[in-house]
Order: C-alpha cells, then structure tokens, then sequence
C-alpha cells in the first residue's frame, strides 16, 4: 500500500485540501495528547472533514481506533463501545477512559461500528489491509467521488481507503446531507463519480428538480449497500447513459465480495464455485447452498476465515444469480403459502404513481401473516384511491396471497443515517 | 377492549371488497361465497378490527367454519370485540 493520504484532497464548499494535511492536523490536535495510548480509542468525529482526517491519521499511526460520528453518538453506541473496550475521545478532545477490563490496544486494527441495520450495532475488526478492497484493481481512472455514507461504515471506508492508497481518487463532501444536498454538492463541486444506495437514488429521482439531475455529469456510478433491483438499474442507466454503472455486494464481515460493471442484475452463474474448491489467495469465491449465497473472500474481516453463511437468500435465474433478500425476512407464509417480498415490491414499482415501496409481513391470528406495504407515491395530492388502484394492479399480476392487504402512505422515504431503508 | 359496532365492520367489509372491486349487498343474508368475500378477505378484516381496537382477537377454532353470511361476519366480529 502507498502511504496514506499521499495526494488525496478533500473537496468541500470551503475548499480543497490535502488530506495528508488534515490528517497530520488531526493528529496534532486529537491524538498527540492521547500519548500511546494502552486502549482502543473511540474518535467521535463533529462532521464529515473530521472523520476523513481521522480515517488517515489512524491509516498513518497505526492506532487501534473506531470512527463514530457524533450524531451516533447514544447510550447503545456508548455502551458497545465500551464492551469492545474503547476509550472515547469527544469532538472536543474530552476523554472518557476505557472501562478497567479493556483489553490492550491491536496495532493496526480498525473497527467498524455498523449501522445496526439487522440488529444491535456492533464493533466488527478489520485492519487496513483488508479495508481497501480495491488494492487489486490496478490503475483506475482518476475521479472525484461524492461521499454519500455515513462516516464509520463499511462504504465509507470503501471510499475513504480508495481515497488514501490508491492514486488520483479524490472525495467530495457536502454540508447538507440529505440526497439533494449530496446532488447540489455534487453538481457545484465537480463530482465525477457518486457511489450510493438504491434508496438514494430513488429518493433522489422522487425529489430532485430534472435540472438538478441534468447538473450531474458523472462517469462512474457505483451502488451498494443494500438489494440492487433492475428498476433502479434501469433508471440510472437512462438517466446517465454516458456513465459506467457498477453494483457492489459487500457486508461488513465479509468485505466486497462481488463487483458487476455490465449493469444488469444480479451476478453471473458463471462465477459460483463448488463447495470443495480450494480456496484462492486473491479471489473471492462464491457458492449457494439452500438457496443461501456462501462467500470465501480474502478481504473478510480478521474475525472471520473460510466459508462465510453471508444469511442472503439468492435465486438463479438463466445465467445469473439474482439477491433477493436476508434469510429471515425472505418470505412471507401467508397460510402456508410463501411469498418473497421483493417478488412483490417489484410488482408495485411498476405502476407509474409508486416512487419507493417495501413490502414485509404482517402477523395475522388467522392466517400467520399478510402481506403490508408501506409506499410512497410520487405526487401524494393525486393519491385518489390509491390504495384500492394498487391492491387491484398487484391483484392481475400476483397469486391472491401475496397481494398486499394492508397499505402504509409515507410522506418520504424512511432513510438511516446510511441512506438505507429503515427496517419496519 | 372497546367493541366495534356492526355499520363499522360493515363499512370495513364494504371497503375491503370495493378496493377489489366488489360490492356487498344491503342486508345480512347475502351468502360469503356468492359476495365474493374469501378467507384471506376475512383475515384483513379481522387484523383491521384488531388494529381499530388495539386488542388481538381469540378465535375458537372451527367457529370460523359456521361463518357462511354477511351477518355472520358482522355477528362474530361484536361478539368478540365485546
């Protein structure tokens, strides 16, 4: 790896700076008083500029850290942190020290806190090595790439290592953070590429004016983070058809284990390894069994080796393999007959007044579950009888069991602080 | 629990069917099979009473099979919000 920061800049409305700068500020002004510290340390972080010179004076120093942004900052993160025995530094430099039972501090390793989408959040090790998955990518085009992640998760530091080791990557940041904020930032700022979430985009399509949209002029579009439909694929593609889309399937414990530039959905078949294959230095190797997606990846966290039960149900179709959703939430039983809520999120994302929808399980004394859906509707003052028109759309295309029986109408799109979903 | 009076579960029931495109006739007498009301039909309207009251309703099994007419429906759903 090269050295961190080498010739990475930060581009945000106050201006361009090199991160190797900020990083050595940082490291003045937080760690220096910090000594060699004989714990982890917690570095909670005010805002977006902070967390990316955090990121690089830890890459530099080789401190065992975590990276929290403030606005985490609660008893359960306060909690977990202090279980992975933490110290905590605050914005301002105050110290809560690690709990007596901390133990001592692993050079180079960084943990991440995830975002608790599936559950409690929780510290998952890594080093920095296994962090910059791209390091195999050989050279890159250089871009300018608009941050669209919450600081501390695993796609920010997706960015964030591409920033530091690999050469010509700079970032983007924009003071406001909601998706038209991060798009307005993106147009006024030069973003050439923009790596973010479906429900960003589809929440950016819903609220965005077309000029804004047409401000963009990126080449490279990268989505992840959560399940990609070809819906969405297919509007980005006819939104930017001068930029290269690319899907990455990645989770914090197992690092980035697919990467798909044809734009399409899902995967090719082609790529699905047999379950005694021998395993590969640099490749990530992938295997169903049940239905479940199983990955082998060189960049899964030092927590984890081998053959990882990644719990995403997935689905073969023709010469692809198609994600379809998490173990447990990947169908619904309406009295013995089962239903996959993508199957019926699909249906719903067709009819032209849906912008966004999920669908999940509703328990019923009667039948076990029905099927619910929470939507949100691109113009909500022409609502009408929305919900008979699309209780009778998904009636002509879907079995009568898996036709929504309960409708929620949002205002917006329910976003975490990561630009997912939220969970219901 | 507080009970839900039988013209609300009516208007539940002639909503649920109008939203499929179906009509309930006036009246108690009208035959479930012949207004079209099925039971998953009968499943959405018991979590809608559920979710209106706040309580989860007990069903005695094999009670459900005697439920044939509209007024059946509308029977069964006061005597158990009761």
């Amino acid at each position: 790896m090269t050295r961190p920061g080498g010739t990475a800049r930060l581009v945000t409305s106050r201006g361009t700076h090199a991160i190797a700068a900020l990083a050595q500020a940082f490291a003045s002004r937080r760690l220096a008083p910090l000594g060699t510290p004989a714990h982890a340390v917690a570095l909670v972080c005010a805002e977006g500029e902070e967390a990316v010179a955090a990121a690089a004076a830890l890459a530099a120093t080789g401190l065992d850290g975590v990276i929290v942004p403030a606005e985490r900052m609660g008893d359960a993160v306060r909690a977990v942190l202090e279980a992975g025995g933490c110290a905590v530094q605050m914005p301002g430099g105050a110290l809560a020290p690690a709990p007596g039972s901390a133990a001592p501090a692993v050079p180079g390793r960084v943990r991440l806190l995830t975002s608790g989408t599936t559950g409690v959040p929780k510290l998952v090790p890594h080093t920095w090595e296994s962090l910059f998955t791209l390091r195999r990518a050989g050279v890159v085009q250089p871009q300018r790439w608009l941050v669209t992640y919450q600081a501390g998760t695993y796609a920010w530091f997706q960015m964030v290592t591409m920033a530091l080791f690999l050469a010509g990557q700079d970032l983007v940041l924009s003071d406001d953070e909601s998706p038209a904020g991060l798009l307005a930032a993106a147009a006024t700022l030069g973003a050439t590429a923009i790596s973010a979430t479906p429900t960003f985009w589809r929440y950016a399509g819903l609220t965005a004016t077309p000029e804004s949209l047409a401000a963009l002029a990126p080449k490279q579009l990268t989505l992840g983070g959560e399940r990609i439909d070809a819906a969405v694929l297919e509007w980005l593609r006819a939104q930017f058809p001068n930029a290269r889309l690319t899907h990455i399937y990645a989770s914090s414990e197992v690092g980035a284990a697919i990467v798909v530039h044809d734009g399409r959905e899902g995967f090719p078949a082609a790529w699905l390894v047999a379950a005694d294959a021998p395993p590969s230095a640099d490749a990530v190797q992938l295997r169903i069994e049940d239905g479940i997606l199983w990955v082998r990846s060189p960049h899964a966290s030092t927590a984890l080796a081998g053959w990882v039960n990644t719990g995403d149900r997935v689905e073969r179709r023709d010469d692809r393999v198609v994600i379809v959703g998490r173990e447990s939430t990947a169908v619904i039983n309406v009295g013995g007959m089962k239903i996959a809520p993508h199957a019926v999120e699909d249906v719903l994302l067709l009819h032209p007044a849906v912008a966004w929808c999920r669908v999940y399980a509703r328990a019923s004394a009667l039948v076990g579950a029905l099927v619910a859906a929470d939507v949100v509707l691109r113009d909500p003052a022409a609502a009408g009888d929305a919900e008979g028109e699309l209780a009778r759309h998904a009636a002509a295309r879907l079995p009568e069991y898996a036709v929504p029986r309960l409708f929620r109408f949002l205002g917006a799109i329910p976003m975490t602080g990561n630009r997912k979903s939220e969970v219901p | 629990m507080s009970a839900v009076d039988r013209t609300a579960v009516r208007r539940m029931m002639e909503e649920l069917l109008k939203r499929q495109g179906k009509s309930l006739p006036s009246g108690d007498a009208a035959l479930l099979r012949d207004v079209g009301f099925r039971s998953l039909d009968f499943a959405e309207l018991a979590l809608r009473v559920e979710m209106q009251t706040g309580n989860a309703l007990q069903f005695e099994t094999g009670v459900l099979r005697s439920i044939q007419t509209v007024g059946d429906v509308l029977d069964f759903m006061e005597r158990v919000t009761a």
